[in-house]
């Protein structure tokens, strides 16, 4: 069954190399189908105004039915966004990655709810448990069990 | 079908949202009508139990299969064949059919069906394994090509050598050598007939047909020789008529069987007597037993009927073996069926029924019939026995009739007089009663109120007014 990850991702490749990303999201490299990475921006009037983040999507073999693993990349220069939802070491607490993931969301989908995340953040700050749960933090966000509160987009 | 490759760009609607390809086996929720791949669906419902698209809570139970029209969509798609070669086109549920059947790339398994291999369809005929068929040049035996290497060894040597005049010659013309090669070793034409010599065919002609002594007799075994073959013939024709002879004798001697079974008693006295007219005996001894009956029947009517009517039967109901045989008393001395009439208990004695069921049925003893005539005579006798049987039936049972009217009128009488005298009895009874009644209500007049135990009885009064009072008497 792992060719219809595949072949989904090659679909989704398909599509973003025809009819090309949504604004201020660029595909940064998709050489195979285990990762992928894109950059993102923040168009408009946000706190964020001018700074380039870069997403790391993770697909294992049953995507799409399991949610890839998202995080931004904070190695070679590279910062994440600092966020309530978004930890220092790049990983994000969205329920969309997690338990609310849905088979019909796709990679630019999963973009777009990060970029909006983003455009509507009122006060740049990093999570309150942010120290702590770095210090123990797994690789793969997907093994870290989010506590959702109300407030996730 | 893992996948298909699809020609033309498909409309968004009939795409699932899971694998984003046209749905295969499409299935769609009662809850909220989302349509997704079957396979599809499954497996995200493994992983969580809510609609992927809305996320309102699912499960398997609650997936159908899509609506027909769904189906037919998707299964008109035009795909391409999966062989990279073969440039056929067609609907998707065409497909199957077409990569079964007709399409020459694809892969089939070897037609031998001993073999696992899988080989294009368009390169069957030509197809070489180890299990084809390949016939022998040599000895047109057809042989799997596996066994074929084996086979050519032992088929060899093309040319064989002949053991006599080692000259070589092909295989198919051996048997043609064998006759023909002079150095062979033959044994003499008139072998059959006794010459023992042996020797190389070259030799046989010019040097012992001169000397073979049966070749001098020549013409004489010849002619003997025909001769022999006739006799056998006929022979032979003879023993076929002699089996068609003892076939008809079986058939004949079951026949006779057959009669003889069929005539029973009747087959060998009626040849061995000679014809014996009986019917006026029977007819003399039925007028005879006649008046005796009628006597009997008359003169003492009550005891002795039922005793003296089986008479008439007796002959035909034989008391006993020794003179079962033969019922006519005009025709044998020895036996008479007449004295018995007179003693009751001769009669009862062969009328007892156990004596007739328990009686040993003879072949030969069927009373009363005279085996000494002919078949058609005892049965002309029989039916003329019958018929005055009947006859005589006919008048016992009128006199009977006669003797008890007589009988019922003697009787009548004898009863009106009886009530006369009961009538005669029952005046004198009532005059007696009259007196006495006059007599106690005489004596009631002096005492009319005497209580006691008695209770009154009208019943000894007949005729008379109930007496209330007390009666004594």
């Amino acid at each position: 069954m792992a060719s219809i990850s595949a072949r989904r991702l090659a679909k989704e490749l398909h599509e973003i190399q025809t009819e090309g990303c949504p604004v201020g999201i660029n595909l940064l490299q998709a050489d195979d189908f285990a990762a992928w990475q894109f950059t993102i921006e923040v168009m408009g009037e946000s706190l964020y105004q001018g700074e380039v983040f870069t997403l790391l999507f993770r697909f294992d073999k049953h995507y799409p039915i399991s949610s890839p693993a998202v995080q931004f990349v904070v190695t070679d220069g590279k910062t994440s966004p600092v966020h309530p939802h978004v930890y220092s070491n790049g990983h994000i607490c969205a329920s969309i990655l997690g338990n609310e993931w849905s088979p019909v969301l796709s990679v630019i989908a999963v973009c777009l709810t990060l970029q909006s995340m983003l455009a509507s953040c009122k006060k740049k700050e990093r999570p309150p448990d942010n120290d702590r749960y770095v210090r123990h933090a797994p690789d793969n966000p997907k093994k870290t069990q989010f506590h959702y509160d109300g407030n996730s987009p | 079908m893992a996948s298909y490759n699809y020609v033309d760009p498909t409309n968004s609607n009939l795409v699932c949202c899971i694998c984003r390809t046209p749905f295969l086996d499409p299935v769609s929720t009662l809850t909220c009508g989302h349509t997704f791949c079957r396979a599809c669906i499954v497996e995200a419902l493994q992983h969580s139990s809510q609609c992927p698209v809305d996320r309102l809570p699912l499960t398997l139970e609650e997936v159908v299969s899509a609506n027909s029209i769904v189906r037919s969509l998707v299964d008109e798609l035009v795909v391409e064949c999966p062989s990279p070669e073969c440039p056929h086109t067609c609907q998707r549920q065409l497909l199957a059919g077409h990569l079964r059947d007709s399409c020459s790339y694809a892969e089939v398994p070897c037609p031998t069906g001993e073999c696992d291999q899988l080989i294009p369809r368009k390169d069957m005929e030509s197809h070489r394994c180890g299990h084809t068929l390949i016939t022998c040049h040599e000895c047109g035996t057809q042989l799997s090509s596996e066994d074929f290497k084996d086979h050519e060894a032992e088929c060899l040597p093309v040319s064989l050598v002949c053991d006599f005049c080692s000259a070589e010659y092909s295989r198919d013309l051996q048997s043609s050598h064998a006759e023909t090669c002079s150095e062979a070793i033959i044994s003499c034409v008139h072998a059959s007939n006794g010459c023992s010599w042996k020797g190389k065919r070259r030799s046989f002609t010019p040097k012992h047909i001169p000397s073979c002594p049966y070749e001098a007799i020549k013409g004489f075994l010849s002619l003997h020789e025909s001769k022999m073959a006739d006799l056998r013939e006929e022979n032979l024709g003879l023993r076929n008529k002699i089996d068609a002879l003892q076939g008809h004798l079986q058939n004949a001697t079951r026949d006779l069987h057959a009669a003889k079974t069929a005539l029973g008693p009747w087959y060998t006295q009626s040849l061995a007597h000679s014809i014996v007219e009986r019917s006026p005996h029977v007819q003399q001894r039925v007028t005879s037993s006649t008046p005796h009956v009628t006597e009997s029947t008359v003169s003492s009517p009550a005891p002795s009927t039922s005793a003296d009517t089986p008479d008439i039967f007796a002959p035909y109901f034989p008391e006993d073996e020794s003179f079962s045989a033969q019922a006519s008393p005009e025709q044998l001395s020895s036996f008479s069926w007449r004295p018995l009439h007179g003693t009751s208990s001769n009669i009862s004695q062969a009328w007892d029924p156990a004596s007739l069921t328990s009686r040993p049925v003879a072949q030969n003893n069927i009373a009363p019939l005279d085996l000494s005539t002919t078949l058609e005579g005892s049965l002309s006798g029989l039916r003329q026995s019958v018929v005055s049987l009947s006859a005589s039936m006919d008048s016992f049972g009128r006199r009977n009739e006669i003797a008890l009217t007589n009988e019922a009128l003697r009787v009548n009488e004898e009863i009106r007089s009886l009530r006369a005298n009961i009538h005669g009895l029952r005046m004198q009874v009532h005059a007696i009663m009259m007196d006495r009644n006059a007599q106690v209500t005489g004596r009631m007049q002096e005492m009319p109120s005497v209580d006691g135990p008695w209770t009154a009885s009208s019943r000894f009064i007949p005729g008379g007014p109930p007496v209330p009072s007390i009666t004594k008497l």
